[in-house]
Formats: C-alpha cells, sequence, structure tokens
C-alpha cells in the first residue's frame, strides 16, 4: 500500500505494510531510532510522537493511519541546527539521565505546548502522566516543561 | 569544612551526552542496525516444573529465514551463573542455556535465530515442546516442606553463615521488642529492556558483544568460560544503558547472544520485550523478616537479631550472597553492642529473583526502620529522638566489617531534615486533624547508610589511564558504566578540575574490555568513591610527568614551573607560558614520548552515607489510597560532584520507594507459578502526578580519600523511603502495617479491622 505522509516537515511516499506498527514503521523503516519500545502496550510514553499534531502511542498506532498525516518524531525537534526550546530546557534543567523515556517525554510534553502554550503546573503533570522515568522524580522533567512554556511566553 | 570554589566540580552542568538523549541520536543497543544482523527471538515453557522430553522443530524451520533452532538437545550443558561478576568468583552455577529440568513458568525452553524478528517469532510458536511434569513448589511455605519437590540436585533452601557480633542471646535490656516486615518482588523497571548485539568474526575468531551492562569484564569472563574461549578473543562493549537498577548486574542473555554468533558465525542481536523482562531477566526478591530487639527504658539498644527469608526463584544464582551482604549491612546506621542475623534462601518454582539497587540494603533497613519506629512509639519517644540516642558517630567503628563509618553525619540529617522539615510542628498539626474525617494524615521518617565501595566484602581497585592528546586535549580511559545518572560528566568534571582544562576538552570513555584496564563492576555505588580516585590520581600523575616535559622545553627544572589553567610557566618568568598542546606536540617530536599515565587506587575504607527520609502523608479512609503530600531527603554525600543529577537520584529513589511502599508488586499465581503481571497495564508505579516536589539537602563535609569528598548517592536515595512511607501511613491511621505494598486494599482491610475491634471494646 502506497501512502503519503510529511514526517519532520519532509514529504514522502512509501510503499509500506498498513498492519505493520508505526513505531516499528519508524524505527525500521524511516530508520528514526530515536523513538523507543518501553511496553508495547501504551502504557510507558516511550514510543510517543506526535500524529497530526495529537500525541499518539507509536506503538498502538498502525502505519496505515499514516497516510494523509503528519508526523513528527524526537528527530524533527530540533530546526537548522536549532534544539527546539523543550529540549533546550530538558538539558538546561538536568532533566535527562538514561535517556530513555526522554524523546517519548519530549513528544508528550510538545503536543500539550502546542495545544496550551500556557499550561498549569496540574496540566503539565497530567500531559506526562503516561510517560514513565525511573530515574527522576519527575521534578527536573516538569521544571524543564514549564520553563520552556515560560521561554515562549516571553518570545 | 571550608567549601573550595572549583570550575567543575559542585556546579550543575547537566548530564553528559544530554544533547544526543534530547535529539534521539543516541544510540542504544537495540538501535544497533548491521547488514545481514540476524535476530534472536526466545520461547517460554508452559510449566512451572518438570522435564523436556522432546521437542518438534520441524515446523520452526519451514519459516523463512531460520538460521538456527536451539533447545536442550542441541545446546551444550555447560553451566554458568548469571550472578558471577569476575573469573574468580565462586557461584552457584545452575543455569545452562537450555536445562531440560524446567523450573519455573516461562523458563525459554528454546530460541531461533532468523532474519527477521517476525520470522524468529513465528518458528518459536512453531516449535512443539513435549513435556513431563513435576509436583512444583511455588511458595516458599511449599519449598521448605521435607517432601517438597527437588528444583535443585542439592535441594531447595541454602542457609546463610549467620552474621554475628556480640552476644544477642546473653544481652539483656528492659524493652524487647518482635517485628515482622515483608517486601514483595518488583520489577526493576529500567525503560530499557534487556538488548544484547553479538558478533562473530569468522576469520579472526574475535567475538565482540555489546551490552548496556554494569559488569563487562565479569561478563567477558562468563562468554569466554562458557564458549571456551580465550577472554583475550572475547570483548564486551558498554553501551549506552536506558537504566538498570541491579538487572544489569547480571549475565543474563549474553551467553545465549554470544553462543548464537560464534555458533552461525553472525552478527546477532537480541531485545527483550518487557514480558520477558519481567519474566525473564529477574524480579527483586521477595523478602519476610522477624526482628527483634532489646532496649533499655531510656531509648538505648542493647541488641538486634534479624531473621530473613528470601525467595530466589526458580535458580540460587546471586541469591545467597545478597542474603550475606544484607546480615553484612545491620551496623551500617547504629552502635548496636550485639547484632546477630541469620538468612535463609528458598529456591521455589517461581520466576527469578535477583540483583535490586541497594543490594540489601533495602531490605534490610525495611526491617530494622519498621521496628525502630515501633519501638520508640512504645517508648513514648519521637522518632528522631530515639535515633539520635543511637546512631553512629562519625568514625566509629562498623562492627560486621571491622571498618569505620568513615566522615559521616548522622546526626546532622536528622537534625537539618527534623528543622527543614518542620518534623516536629508537621507532626503536631497530624494528630490534631486526625480525630475525625474522611482523610487522615500522618508523618514518617526514616534513616539509612549504604556503601561506596565493596571493600572490606573483598579488595577495591579503580585503575585509570589519561592520554594528552597532540592537540592538548585529554582523553581518560576509566572502566566505567554509566547507569545513565552522571558517572561520566563526574569523571570529566575530575580530570577537567586537575587538568585546569576546559570540560569540553575532556573525554571519558565507558568501558571496553579490549583497551581498558581491569574494572570490577559499576555497582555497589563504588562508582564515584573508587573510579572518581582512579582519574584524579591518574591526572594528577600525569600533569607530573607533563610538568617534567615543560621543564625541559622551558629550560629548567620541575620543582620550578608552576601550572595554571592549562600552560605552564616558570615562577620567575610568568609571562612566557608553554600550553599542554605544545608540551604534548614537544614530547612527541622532540623527546619521543607519549604523554600518558596509568594510575590504580585501591580502596582503604567504605564510608558510609547516612540518608534520612521525612514524609507527609494523606489517606484517603474510603479509597483507601495514600497521596504522599510532601518529602525531604538528607543526603551525607560528601561532595555533590553533579548537584544536578544527585537532585535527580534522590527523586528517582522517591518515586521507586513510593512504589515499594505504596503499589508495585509482581504477584505469583500460588496455584500454577505463572508471573499474574508481566506488562505495565496493572502494575502501578508513582507517575509524575504522585510524586510530590519533593526537597533534597546534601551535607557536604568531605570524605578524606573520595575524590574531592565525594562518597555515593546512587543506592542509598531509595533505602529510606519505604520505611517513612509505612511509618507515615501507620502515623496516619493508627496502625502497624508492615505487609507490603500497602496497596488501597491493605489499607480498607486495615480501617475494617480496627473498627471492627473499637465496636468490639464498645
Amino acid at each position: 500500500m502506497i501512502i503519503n505522509f510529511t514526517v519532520n516537515g519532509k514529504s514522502v511516499s512509501m510503499d509500506v505494510m498498513p498492519q505493520k506498527r508505526l513505531l516499528d514503521f519508524i524505527r525500521e523503516d524511516l530508520l528514526l531510532t530515536g523513538t523507543k519500545e518501553g511496553c508495547a502496550e501504551g502504557e510507558c510514553g516511550a514510543c510517543t510522537v506526535i500524529l497530526n499534531k495529537k500525541a499518539v502511542h507509536s506503538c498502538l498506532t498502525m502505519t496505515g493511519q499514516l497516510d494523509g498525516g503528519e508526523l513528527m518524531t524526537v528527530e524533527g525537534l530540533e530546526k537548522d541546527g536549532e534544539l527546539d526550546v523543550l529540549q533546550k530546557m530538558f538539558i538546561k534543567k538536568s532533566a535527562v539521565q538514561c535517556g530513555f523515556c526522554t524523546s517519548g517525554m519530549l513528544m508528550s510534553a510538545k503536543a500539550l505546548l502546542m495545544e496550551n502554550p500556557h499550561p498549569t503546573q496540574e496540566e503539565i503533570k497530567r500531559a506526562i502522566a503516561g510517560n514513565i522515568c525511573r530515574c527522576g522524580g519527575y521534578r527536573e522533567i516538569k521544571e524543564a516543561v514549564a520553563s520552556a512554556a515560560e521561554m515562549e511566553k516571553e518570545e | 569544612m571550608q567549601q573550595k570554589e572549583y570550575r567543575y566540580v559542585g556546579k550543575s552542568l547537566s548530564n553528559d551526552n544530554a544533547y544526543g538523549k534530547v535529539t534521539g541520536a543516541v544510540q542504544y543497543c537495540g538501535d544497533m542496525m548491521a547488514p545481514g544482523m540476524l535476530h534472536i527471538k526466545i520461547k517460554a515453557g508452559e510449566i512451572a516444573h518438570g522435564r523436556v522430553i522432546g521437542a518438534d522443530t520441524s515446523g520452526a524451520w519451514k519459516v523463512p529465514g531460520v538460521k538456527a533452532v536451539y533447545t536442550c538437545f542441541n545446546t551444550p550443558d555447560t553451566l554458568y551463573d548469571r550472578g558471577r561478576v569476575a573469573s574468580y568468583e565462586t557461584a552457584p552455577f545452575q543455569e545452562r542455556l537450555f536445562d531440560s529440568h524446567i523450573r519455573y513458568m516461562g523458563e525459554r525452553v528454546a530460541a531461533v535465530v532468523a532474519d527477521t524478528v517476525e520470522h524468529a517469532q513465528e518458528a518459536c510458536r512453531k516449535i512443539k515442546i513435549e513435556y513431563e511434569t513435576y509436583p512444583a513448589a511455588v511458595t516458599m511455605e511449599e519449598a521448605l516442606r521435607e517432601d517438597a519437590p527437588k528444583i535443585h540436585e542439592k535441594g531447595n533452601v541454602y542457609e546463610a553463615e549467620p552474621a554475628v557480633y556480640g552476644d544477642y542471646q546473653s544481652c539483656s535490656a528492659e524493652h524487647v521488642h518482635r517485628s515482622r516486615s515483608h517486601l514483595g518482588r518488583i520489577t526493576h523497571l529500567s525503560m530499557e529492556t534487556y538488548a544484547v548485539r553479538a558478533r562473530y568474526e569468522k576469520g579472526s575468531g574475535k567475538l565482540t558483544v555489546w551490552t548496556g551492562c554494569q559488569t563487562a569484564f565479569g561478563i567477558r569472563s562468563t562468554l569466554g568460560d562458557f564458549l571456551d574461549m580465550p577472554y583475550s578473543k572475547v570483548r564486551v562493549v558498554k553501551t549506552t544503558m536506558g537504566g538498570s537498577f541491579g538487572c544489569k548486574q547480571e549475565t543474563v542473555i549474553e551467553p545465549l547472544a554470544a553462543y548464537a554468533a560464534k555458533d552461525l558465525k553472525a552478527d546477532v542481536m537480541v531485545v527483550y520485550t518487557r514480558e520477558e523482562q519481567i519474566n525473564n531477566a529477574m524480579l527483586k526478591h521477595s523478602v519476610d523478616l522477624e526482628v527483634e530487639s532489646k532496649v533499655h527504658g531510656d531509648g538505648t539498644i542493647e541488641g538486634m537479631q534479624i531473621k530473613a527469608v528470601l525467595d530466589a526463584g526458580a535458580y540460587l544464582t546471586v541469591s545467597p550472597s545478597y542474603c550475606s551482604v544484607m546480615g553484612g549491612k545491620l551496623g551500617k546506621v547504629y552502635r548496636i553492642p550485639h547484632l546477630r542475623y541469620e538468612g535463609t534462601v528458598v529456591c521455589t518454582n517461581t520466576a527469578v529473583n535477583g540483583s535490586f539497587r541497594s543490594w540489601g540494603s533495602g531490605e534490610i533497613v525495611l526491617a530494622y526502620e519498621n521496628h525502630w519506629n515501633q519501638v520508640a512509639e512504645e517508648l513514648h519517644m519521637d522518632p528522631i529522638d530515639f535515633r539520635l540516642k543511637n546512631v553512629h558517630q562519625a568514625y566509629d567503628l562498623e562492627p560486621m566489617h571491622r571498618v569505620t563509618v568513615g566522615n559521616t553525619y548522622f546526626h546532622e540529617c536528622l537534625i537539618k531534615g527534623r528543622e527543614a522539615f518542620q518534623w516536629d510542628q508537621r507532626k503536631k498539626k497530624c494528630a490534631e486533624k486526625n480525630k475525625n474525617g474522611r482523610y487522615r494524615c500522618g508523618v514518617g521518617m526514616a534513616l539509612a547508610s549504604h556503601t561506596s565501595s565493596k571493600y572490606p566484602y573483598s579488595s577495591d581497585m579503580g585503575n585509570a589511564l589519561a592520554r594528552i592528546q597532540d592537540d592538548g586535549s585529554l582523553i581518560v580511559h576509566v572502566g566505567i558504566h554509566d547507569h545513565g545518572c552522571g558517572t561520566v560528566m563526574a569523571m570529566r568534571k575530575i580530570a577537567a578540575e586537575i587538568m585546569e582544562i576546559d570540560l569540553e576538552q575532556v573525554e571519558v570513555t565507558e568501558i571496553d574490555t579490549s583497551v581498558d584496564l581491569y574494572d570490577y563492576g559499576c555497582y555497589a555505588s563504588r562508582t564515584i568513591y573508587i573510579l572518581g580516585q582512579a582519574v584524579k590520581k591518574c591526572c594528577e600523575d600525569l600533569l607530573e610527568k607533563a610538568r617534567q616535559m615543560a621543564a625541559c622545553k622551558l629550560d629548567s627544572r620541575a620543582s620550578l614551573i608552576k601550572y595554571e589553567n592549562g600552560e605552564f610557566y616558570k615562577e620567575d618568568e610568568p609571562n612566557e607560558r608553554l600550553s599542554l598542546k605544545e608540551t604534548a606536540k614537544y614530547a612527541i617530536r622532540v623527546k619521543g614520548e607519549d604523554l600518558y599515565m596509568a594510575a590504580s587506587v585501591r580502596s582503604k575504607e567504605n564510608p558510609g552515607v547516612p540518608s534520612a527520609h521525612f514524609t507527609q502523608v494523606k489517606v484517603d479512609t474510603y479509597s483507601g489510597m495514600v497521596e504522599v503530600e510532601d518529602c525531604l531527603s538528607v543526603h551525607d554525600v560528601g561532595k555533590a560532584l553533579n548537584p544536578d543529577l544527585c537532585v535527580g537520584q534522590v527523586g528517582s529513589g522517591i518515586q521507586q520507594g513510593m512504589g515499594i511502599a505504596l503499589c508495585e508488586e509482581i504477584k505469583i499465581d500460588p496455584k500454577t507459578g505463572r508471573t499474574l503481571i508481566t506488562n505495565f497495564k496493572n502494575y502501578e508505579v508513582a507517575n509524575a502526578v504522585d510524586v510530590p516536589d519533593y526537597q533534597a539537602l546534601f551535607i557536604e563535609e568531605g570524605d578524606e580519600y573520595g575524590p574531592f569528598g565525594a562518597k555515593s548517592i546512587g543506592e542509598v536515595v531509595v533505602v529510606p523511603v519505604p520505611p517513612a512511607l509505612v511509618a507515615a501511613v501507620n502515623n496516619a491511621l493508627g496502625t502497624r502495617l508492615t505487609h507490603l505494598p500497602l496497596t488501597p486494599s491493605v489499607i480498607l482491610e486495615a480501617i475494617e479491622r480496627q473498627q471492627e475491634e473499637k465496636s468490639h471494646d464498645h
């Protein structure tokens, strides 16, 4: 099945297996390995990507659903060599440890800020409640998202 | 202590390779791809106990792309032990690649190597295994019976050598108190599951294994021995690790990957699914603990005795050692004249339990901190006052190991925490609030300590090799395995601090057994304390060597050469500067010498890391839910090299501690032995909503040997959290619950019991 979609801003037309998990398609066919598998059932958030401006679990999404859509992965956050403000704040606030949850965490946060540029603390918590991080206590991550929102407000 | 102003040490500079991690550019083992790479999938057995008597693999071979099908009938009988972390270690040696004797439900009975994961998986499904079923001993109670089915030839029970100090039986005091605690199994939940790549080169006969491990040299020895290859031909490379918490300390799937690579002379990859990670890697032990103590009326502890029974699961692996180590950790916090510990390990027909963050501290501290909180209550003493009476002073002898506790600050942890958490005020407020209403609040605290080295359990050394490059930049080889918590960053800071060069000029490589000097592995919280000392000493020695070279070039004596900001100069000619780059070039071109240095350090001490946790909870008596409203951890870290990442570690300890105390448990079906939770759907963890905005305080008085005074933090962070939470819940409800986790149903049951008792009283 040939589908058309954009990935990180680039238009693509590809012959795909529509039943393949989007996660596998991203990693194996698009060769974007920043998206991780943590549980394969939508419970840990490591595989989160943004499809049509919404955060989705790529492990529960089929590749066929990509047709006509707009896909953003962690690799698409950096634009022209400049990090997205969320990435900058994740570094600045020391919100990165082992890094395995980081891409999913960033994508959940990005989807939140795309929809709601000025989230409350509570909204930030809820947006990343489905992303498990085992290396920290979420404090740095919450701070990073809040600072990113704050920075965008200033700009 | 006067804090010296450092360039990098003690500064919050984020994590090493944070850029690579936020852009998705960092490659973890499972992200590696190579032309012709093959994939392994394992087949899980369907009985809890029995024997494989036949395997029909014909269906599997019909699947396209299948290269090998392995079962107990066509693989070696060689025994190995996943828990052995060094060539010279003794271990139970009970495991085989595929054993005909099946000991737990889901144990691997076969594996397929194929061109794709899908083909390997499909072929696994088509393998038909024929079993002879034996009676199973699923619970410890069943396995301890005299007529219990034998899981291993030598039986199911292993008694650890008792750990004894003083004479507990003969000592006496006014109050004798007894308590019991129980911890359930949990999964480590490293976000990255097990992933191993192994490549065998036909021509050279070399085997390379990539794994996000904690013990590269240990894995090398297991693979070399298992495959009968010289260690020099086996190369283990540590890849970026997506979290471990102990599960990647052991050699779980590397033997299978290496065997397949060698057998097929190929490049193979195996990545565990989450279900396999839970059922086929390892879980944290389920432990039953009985404590008895003798305490004087004024709260002074005279003696303590602990009996522990650990469920090892189907294979002993590290459990005997883990069980003994628990006893060894009895004397780390309090001055107790008489101590006794007895540990028993029981094999059951269930998934294997093994290494977990803090290696026994978590279990033993939970037992005695739950106990001391009850004793304090019995004596009508505040739990902090009770502890202040009994904790170690700096340089006290740690009785079990005959080393001192080092420059530790138990008192200060308690006093600072009491003040910063406003303990007394909160305690009073909670007591007043709890008279009636749906919500009850409570405060709780606990104290702990842990290791900074594996000395004196065995000797501990650290090795480093540093090389100044011909542009003046520096490469440091050290046998480090960063768990993601920032140990590489800490080493870079140490090196840059000593060499007085920009942090960006320093590259610290993680372990690769083909180039690195020996290392035991990054466990026992030894990384910063020992490897940090090695890196520091190595850089100091290297700087002296460079100074001598600079003296030659500047036509002077080394004793007259000063060094500042990466430049040498003569004391009397401060304007004529020789950079490290110029020195290195001069060394290579003129003197024919490479500016490198290797250094080894040996541990002389194993300083404790006092750690106090204070917490406040709100218990909903209608739903049984516990909300952690606020908490504080105080850590005597010696010196926080990465203060930002230390705070992150504290958060991790709180998050995992909340899980252990309140919600996490992998249950086993007592009838079938099946692991009932093999996914995250039914496995509750503390998430971003649950974990409060905790506070962390560090006491930084400096250890005398640790690099810039640093001790450890990575494991101890989790240790005091569960007992503090248990105390807070009990404080809120007026209960004495100690059987973890305190899930809503446990709490509701306790409330119900309480109400029944009250109505009986009336």
